[in-house]
């Protein structure tokens, strides 16, 4: 009898095999992800190739004798969750059922997401790996977990922030599980992995975790798939069938997320910024003018970056163009406006939104607010970010760390002091306030008038093309 | 390694160009180390010490060339950072052990006096208040909520002598062929007038083995072409560990030789280019490592199996006395092969040789068995064998000891009884023994 032998080898599996050869070389050149490698007269295959392979090659009669783990069943006792699915929830879990577990599930930020994979993970009863984006996740999803299935704080562990640790259920974050050193340690220990903000997962280096790992189950977890990349494709490739479910207006209605408010407010440079913002948007103007005249927005952004290096003129207009940006994103008006919101919302539980650190600085030094950016130490992050969730801080500020994943049950006031063009940013500072709760969530948006501030709030929702 | 923002690179027709120290008037290279020298002892900020050097070079506008100064200094020098640690002393006294604590003081301070914020009209009387009752410094307080360090950074020399310009950029023209290597995805040295050739080889073989690089050696009229790529896999994993292993590999073996060439493929900006330097070329014509000055080189840890890796650290764990050595022995077997060992314990000048054979094919098996018995009619008797319990028919009736594995990987309790048998016997195996030169 034919008999292939498969095993690990630096992050492939290595395939090589005895008697009947022609045939197995036809089967292994129908699977994708599987390739002869000539150093080594052997076959190599992706480890996600790993489920296909071995049931084309049991189907055609052939043994095949591994080295690769297939027993995930999990050592824990879980008990029956004791949160019970919402109508949209179990038709999700039903339809990962019937996709054996893989897909993407799409649901609006606060819909319960992680509560269809927590679902998913009792159904399997499977070794499982949890891929967040932040290490402010990782906590988040062990405490649910934990509440929800009912299970020892140990059953639970880390692999990153300080941890290294595998265990029947693992949570990590992307740039953790895209090392080397844990996808060596990790490619056949886990059944099933949950992707949760799956659009992070198509990043050329965070789709190596994908690649890497033999799990046959795999959920995706975002309220946003689409990239402006495009790399969203290779979602179904890699995790599988998209999901969408049910939309932000559906669960307001039926009250499953809070009504919200949206209030933009226009604020207006004064004489000096407004001299000072069209002087060094001349400058960068002129620049691209005399340089690109076929050229627009983001193109000829584009190709001023690339000259920046040789170019001192090129160099001069980007950071001219930089600074012109700083203002019309925190004009003065801003701060007024901002104090003026900040008193009228006194008593509720606030998050600042802003697009540069330093207009986050800016407004935790003007007004005492604590900050959270990507400088902050994660154990001081972790710290404020409890001291909010408990209430002992109720405003907070940030650039870009809190736009998605974190997890504010009571939050019910946004102030978008400033952001990107990108409509996913934007949907996910939406999400952060709109958690069931008792009260109708607002969220300000301060808007500078007759800037780029203005075109970027329109971009943003949608209004204008990114590329323009 | 250097970081990306101190590595002055730029891709030209197709071909990767560095900046090197070497174009500097050696004058404005002394009067950085003057002002290390000036500043040591005292308290500096990095940023304060890069603004500093950039104030030394007016006209150079490429940051990273400042930053790769900076690097190169920070070998002869260090910045030692002071703890912070005080008390309050006004009416309430709070320990503060950085600006991190003095931050959460105030931000929950602002919560309870103001509810999360203070309004701009009332600022200037809250910071007041603040600093009244906790007994603050009212600069040492706008400073921290700016974003201020009040912990100072001490510059220290790490040399017992001054260092020369010529150290400074032969150290500087070093790092940054390290880190070139260090982003390349495959790289040829050609070296002349190689004395000790056979070490060389041994050398890279070992080193490259254990990086799971590929390593190609050729001969060529007293030229030895040695090309490195990696990793060794099909389906390109893009870890940085592999350009870091090349690097790790060959660049010492730069300094150590007097005459070579260098060709290597480097992923740069997301393009590919190509860098070629030699040992002729001026602008290198000072080329020392770090470790000339101080510290160790970079070992190289990866394993060749995951196997291999566990049970490497089971006897690290069961012998925590003795010396765990991987592949440190090359012996030459009977039958003229050669035999190198996958780990030697080694206690009180008593060996234990430890081979792993892991899961993999029938053929496999066999020429492991064979080797295996080939090495011990070579007298090489205290061995351990440590295989996967499905080869277990390939290794029935050996006259060496063989322990099986399965996932569990439970053998602690059996491989402690069979090398501690070997460590505590008088007997020592006599063979031709080769140590791979350092």
């Amino acid at each position: 009898m034919a008999k292939v032998f498969i095993r690990k080898r630096e992050l492939e599996l290595e395939i090589d095999f005895e008697e009947d050869e022609s045939r197995i070389i036809l089967i292994l050149d129908k699977i994708p992800f599987v390739r002869y490698d000539e150093f080594s007269d052997t076959y190599r295959a992706l480890p996600c190739a790993y489920p296909e392979l071995i049931s084309a090659l049991r189907n055609s009669g052939i043994e095949v004798i591994s080295d690769i783990s297939s027993d995930w069943s999990l050592d824990i006792d879980l008990r029956e969750p004791l949160v019970e699915l919402r109508p949209y929830q179990r038709e999700a879990v039903e339809w990962l059922r019937k996709n054996r577990f893989r897909g993407v599930v799409v649901l609006p930020t606060g819909a319960g997401k992680s509560l269809i994979a927590i679902y998913a993970l009792y159904l399997l009863r499977m070794k499982t790996l949890i891929v967040v984006p932040t290490i402010e996740l990782m906590h988040q999803w062990k405490s649910k977990i934990r509440s929800v299935l009912r299970i020892r704080d140990d059953s639970v562990c880390f692999w990153g922030g300080g941890y290294r640790a595998l265990c029947g259920i693992t949570i990590t974050t992307y740039q953790g599980a895209c090392k080397r050193d844990f996808l060596v340690r990790a490619m056949d220990k886990f059944g099933l992995v949950v992707f949760d903000e799956v659009h992070h997962l198509p990043a050329e280096t965070y789709l190596e975790i994908a690649k890497r790992l033999v799990s046959p189950h795999r959920i995706g977890l975002t309220a946003t798939p689409e990239r402006i990349d495009r790399r969203d494709r290779f979602l179904p490739l890699f995790v599988g069938p998209i999901h969408y479910g049910a939309r932000v207006s559906e669960l307001v209605r039926s009250g499953y997320l809070a009504e919200y408010e949206y209030r933009k407010i226009s604020t207006y440079m004064d004489k000096e910024e407004w001299r000072t913002y069209r002087e060094n948007m001349r400058i960068y103007r002129e620049y691209v003018r005399s340089n690109f005249p076929n050229l627009t927005g983001r193109r000829a952004f584009d190709m001023v970056v690339k000259m920046a290096w040789k170019d001192r003129r090129a160099k001069e207009a980007l950071e001219a163009r930089m600074k012109a940006k700083a203002i019309a994103m925190a004009p003065k008006s801003k701060i007024a406006k901002l104090n003026e919101i900040l008193t009228k919302h006194r008593d509720d539980k606030v998050i600042i939104f802003t697009r540069l650190q330093r207009t986050a600085h800016l407004i935790s030094y003007t007004f005492g607010i604590p900050v959270i950016t990507a400088n902050v130490p994660k154990s001081i992050r972790r710290k404020i970010f409890s001291l909010f969730r408990s209430g002992r801080i109720t405003k907070i500020v940030s650039a870009e760390a809190l736009d998605e994943g974190v997890d504010v049950p009571d939050a019910s006031v946004g102030i978008i002091v400033s952001g990107t063009s990108s409509q996913r940013q934007y949907i996910q500072r939406v999400g952060r306030v709109l958690r069931p709760k008792k009260k109708k969530a607002i969220i300000y948006e301060l808007v500078t008038a007759k800037s780029f501030d203005e075109f970027m709030s329109k971009a943003r929702k949608g209004l204008i093309g990114e590329d323009s | 390694m250097i970081p990306i923002n101190a590595y002055p690179a730029y891709i030209r027709g197709g071909k990767l160009h560095l900046k090197y120290l070497s174009r500097y008037p050696q004058q404005r290279i002394r009067e950085t180390i003057e002002l290390m020298e000036k500043h040591r002892g005292r308290k500096v900020t990095r940023e304060r010490l890069i603004g500093m050097l950039r104030e030394i070079f007016p006209s150079e506008h490429d940051l990273r060339v400042i930053n790769l100064i900076y690097y190169s200094l920070l070998v002869f020098y260090k910045l030692s950072e002071e703890k912070l640690s005080f008390t309050t002393s006004g009416r309430i006294r709070v320990r503060i052990n950085d600006e991190w604590d003095l931050r959460l003081l105030f931000y929950q301070w602002v919560q309870e006096t103001f509810g999360g914020f203070i309004p701009i009209e009332e600022r200037e009387s809250a910071m007041l208040r603040f600093c009244e009752e906790y007994g603050v410094r009212r600069d040492a307080l706008e400073s921290v909520l700016a974003g201020g360090m009040l912990r100072g950074y001490k510059l220290i020399r790490r040399t017992s002598i001054v260092p020369s310009p010529e150290d400074i950029i032969a150290v500087s023209n070093f790092l940054l062929i390290e880190k070139t290597l260090g982003l390349s995805d495959s790289a040829t040295i050609y070296f002349y007038d190689v004395s000790r050739k056979g070490s060389l080889i041994k050398d890279m073989i070992f080193r490259s083995k254990r990086a799971r690089l590929i390593l190609e050696f050729k001969e060529k009229n007293n030229m030895l072409i040695c090309s490195l790529s990696g990793p060794l896999q099909i389906f390109k994993h893009p870890s940085p560990i592999y350009g870091e292993y090349i690097s790790c590999i060959l660049v010492g073996s730069l300094a150590a030789h007097r005459k070579w060439r260098l060709r290597a493929w480097v992923r740069y900006r997301k393009r590919k280019a190509l860098y070629e330097i030699s040992s002729y070329d001026s602008r290198i014509r000072l080329l020392e490592p770090p470790w000339k000055y101080h510290g160790k080189r970079r070992k190289i840890e990866a394993f060749d199996s995951e196997i291999e890796m566990k049970i490497y650290n089971l006897l690290r764990r069961i012998f925590p006395e003795a010396r765990i050595l991987r592949e440190s022995e090359i012996i030459s077997t009977e039958d003229g092969t050669i035999f190198i060992p996958d780990i030697v314990v080694e206690k009180n000048n008593r060996k234990a040789i430890v081979e792993i054979a892991g899961f993999w094919t029938e053929n496999y098996a066999k020429k492991k068995r064979e080797k295996l018995d080939a090495a011990y009619r070579s007298g090489i008797r205290d061995l351990v064998v440590v295989a996967d319990k499905k080869l277990s028919k390939h290794f029935r009736n050996t006259q060496y000891p063989v322990l099986y594995f399965d996932k569990s990987l439970a053998i602690a309790r059996s491989l402690r009884q069979a090398i501690g048998n070997i460590l505590t016997s008088k007997r020592n195996y006599q063979t031709d023994t080769i140590r791979p030169s350092k």
